[in-house]
């Protein structure tokens, strides 16, 4: 099972990688308007890359169920206890 | 790597861990083309595209700063998004050779940007414009239909693209570059959906055909998108999840691999593609090395596992002369050895007569790739060089960076895939002076004489982070250390043979000095490499009666290292003197020169070194096992 802090971890070295921006900070609040460059493409790509890293499958309802990085943590976090 | 070879860009090496860090300083390089060049050889994945994508964008003014790019512009009409694709064509054209801007439209007004003549894409006046459209952007589709309506159907489609390529051509003159369609894994019948004309299996194929055939006599340019899905597989290329959420017309896994299509047709476009094929020969056209194991037992034979795998390499060595691509030979060989193989091994298909140049000797490969380039008049640009061995990939790209130099998988039976993969010869259309282009060179073949050896080679040595173990003979060591004095024959002093009984003896006789060798370095561990044996001949003197090397760790300087710990074991024993003995074979003309080139003192037959003498530089780090 994983961490919530492990997963947040791993979630800011994608955002990272994709917004390239180094000086990225995640929280349980955080969306997309507090982050320049994450928008409808580079969200697509993190949450590819996302479900890369932790080998799930995003379907596009979940994607709109996320309304922060809270919820996506959480989603991952209780994918890992099956 | 080999289920992943396309979408992972396996024939390119992997990035390394500074290339963020290296895409930064980009601006502040003092040769920024050439390093924006260096960091697009590496596959990379498509955040990875973005990042030397925006690094190029901020180098692109003044333009003089990039001499070795060559300027183009790309318009990009499609479909789908193309917001991500048109970075990494970007980044891609970097490792082709070009300075690319790829003009973009907004969503969804490609007839728009085409029909309008004071549109961006007109206005940009662009040197080729990709009409990236799928089955998604054609009407290809209707009510049950027979063949004549499915024609009609078909004819309506093609006319779309052939509107848009005339109203680009008649608009700004630009060359138009088309893609097939890729046909959608979901059947409708089944099996039959090929022979059923109101499927969308049928309307592609039929859409492709006509498309393909239209094309001659036009300047436009041809991407065989359908080929390059299939290939990757159809249910992976096309992805519903990622068209309903981003209208991706491509799975994002399958950018890279597109965008370097792009980037080689550009290149093939501007005359650019690579024109001559260098092979390695042992472990590359055929298995095994045959100074070792003798031309009788090396693997090239119809019917053997090993031997089909390097047999398809000379098979599509020999596909690519066909279409006039000129084919050479660097190999660490005596050149005599070397050549027999390709007149008299019944099974070769390669013979000598194919090879333009032929370059078997003992010299760093870089340095014959350079000969062989001055022979051909061909700049190092258009070379390709294939090796299985990762040492010498290495250090020919680190001296040669012009030259390609495809990875390669552990597995021979796919070279020839990972080569064609790579997409080196990338043409437009083949042209009658094609296939005669690689007699021409040949006509001109023969060996060239070597150059001086290119600097810089320590450096490489030292970049590879060499380890040296000697142990004594041991248990464990003993089955390999008596194939290696079984079977080594080129770097072989002595050529003396023993047993593993005789073997396990040295390990106990207090009278001998026995030496297993080890070396591993960045590409891992190359296993035992050498063996030495000495022998008290005197009270105060060594014999070598044996000194062996694998022929694969030859150039690294572990000679030197081995001599270099033979005369301070020598100095703890109270040795005054070592003695060596070079016995020709007539497979080890390497070695002829061994003992003086590590300057031993010619004494009759015998080569003598006074260990008092200073002992060689060390090159690498020493382990004891």
């Amino acid at each position: 099972m994983l961490t919530e802090s492990s997963v947040y971890s791993a979630l800011t070295d994608i955002f990272s990688d994709v917004l390239d921006n180094d000086n990225i900070v995640l929280t349980r609040d955080t969306t997309a308007k507090d982050i320049d460059g994450w928008d409808s493409l580079t969200n697509i790509q993190i949450m590819l890359r996302t479900g890369q890293v932790f080998k799930l499958h995003f379907s596009a309802g979940q994607i709109q169920s996320f309304h922060n990085v809270g919820d996506l943590v959480a989603f991952i976090v209780d994918k890992s206890k099956s | 790597m080999i289920d992943t070879l396309y979408e992972d860009l396996a024939w390119l090496p992997a990035a390394p861990p500074d290339f963020r860090e290296r895409c930064r300083l980009v601006a502040q390089n003092d040769d920024p083309g050439r390093e924006l060049r260096a960091l697009a050889s590496y596959a990379l994945s498509t955040p990875q595209l973005n990042r030397l994508a925006s690094a190029f964008e901020r180098v692109t003014s003044p333009s003089d700063r990039l001499p070795q790019l060559a300027p183009f512009r790309l318009g990009l009409l499609g479909n789908g998004t193309l917001d991500a694709i048109a970075p990494a064509i970007v980044a891609s054209s970097l490792r082709h050779g070009f300075a690319m801007e790829c003009v973009t439209v907004p969503f969804g007004t490609f007839a728009q940007q085409a029909y309008d003549p004071a549109s961006l894409i007109h206005r940009a006046r662009c040197d080729a414009v990709l009409l990236a459209l799928d089955a998604r952007a054609l009407p290809l589709h209707g009510p049950a239909m027979d063949r004549e309506e499915a024609r009609t159907v078909v004819d309506g489609a093609v006319a779309v693209l052939d509107g848009l390529r005339s109203a680009l051509h008649a608009g700004s003159g630009t060359t138009c570059i088309v893609q097939t369609l890729a046909a959608f894994p979901e059947t409708l019948f089944g099996n039959a959906d090929r022979r059923t004309s109101t499927t969308s299996r049928y309307l592609v194929d039929a859409f492709n055909e006509r498309l393909i055939a239209g094309l001659t006599g036009s300047p436009d340019v041809l991407l065989d998108c359908a080929a390059l899905a299939e290939t990757v597989g159809l249910g992976r290329w096309h992805s519903p999840a990622q068209w309903n959420l981003a209208k991706l017309p491509f799975a994002d896994a399958y950018v890279p691999v597109y965008a370097d299509q792009v980037a080689r047709l550009v290149g093939a476009i501007k005359g650019k593609s690579r024109r001559c094929l260098v092979l390695d020969l042992d472990n590359t056209v055929w298995g095994g090395v045959v100074g070792d194991v003798g031309m009788e037992n090396i693997a090239i034979a119809e019917g053997d596992a090993v031997g089909e795998a390097f047999r398809s390499v000379q098979r599509f060595a020999l596909e690519l002369r066909e279409r006039g691509v000129v084919l050479a030979v660097s190999s660490k060989n005596d050149d005599a050895v070397a050549r027999r193989v390709f007149r008299e091994h019944p099974d070769m298909l390669l013979r000598e007569n194919h090879i333009a140049v032929f370059q078997a000797n003992w010299k760093d490969k870089a340095s014959n790739i350079k000969a062989i380039s001055e022979e051909l008049s061909l700049g190092l640009d258009a070379f390709v060089f294939l090796d299985d061995n990762p040492a010498e990939r290495g250090i020919v790209r680190q001296m040669l960076p012009d030259v390609a130099v495809p990875e390669l998988p552990a597995d021979p039976a796919y070279y020839a895939r990972t080569l064609a993969a790579a997409g080196y010869f990338e043409s437009t259309v083949f042209s009658p002076e094609d296939r005669q282009r690689a007699d021409y060179y040949e006509r001109n073949a023969k060996r060239v004489a070597l150059q001086k050896e290119l600097g810089g080679l320590d450096e490489y040595l030292a970049s590879l982070d060499m380890e040296i173990t000697f142990s004594p003979f041991d248990a464990y060591g003993r089955d390999r250390i008596a194939q290696l004095i079984n079977k080594s024959n080129q770097f072989n002093l002595t050529t003396k043979r023993y047993t593993p009984a005789e073997i396990a003896q040295l390990e106990r006789d207090s009278d001998v000095l026995a030496l297993q060798i080890r070396l591993s370095d960045v590409f891992g561990d190359n296993g035992m490499i050498s063996v030495v044996i000495c022998r008290r001949a005197d009270r105060a003197v060594w014999t070598i009666d044996t000194w062996l090397m694998s022929c694969r760790v030859l150039g690294r300087g572990v000679e030197r290292m081995v001599l270099r710990e033979l005369i301070a074991r020598a100095r703890a024993c109270g040795i005054a003197r070592l003695t060596g003995y070079f016995i020709p074979t007539g497979r080890n003309e390497l070695v002829r020169d061994h003992y003086a080139s590590l300057g031993f003192r010619p004494d009759g037959e015998a080569w003598c070194y006074d260990v008092t003498e200073s002992e060689p530089e060390p090159t690498m780090r020493v382990r004891y096992g």
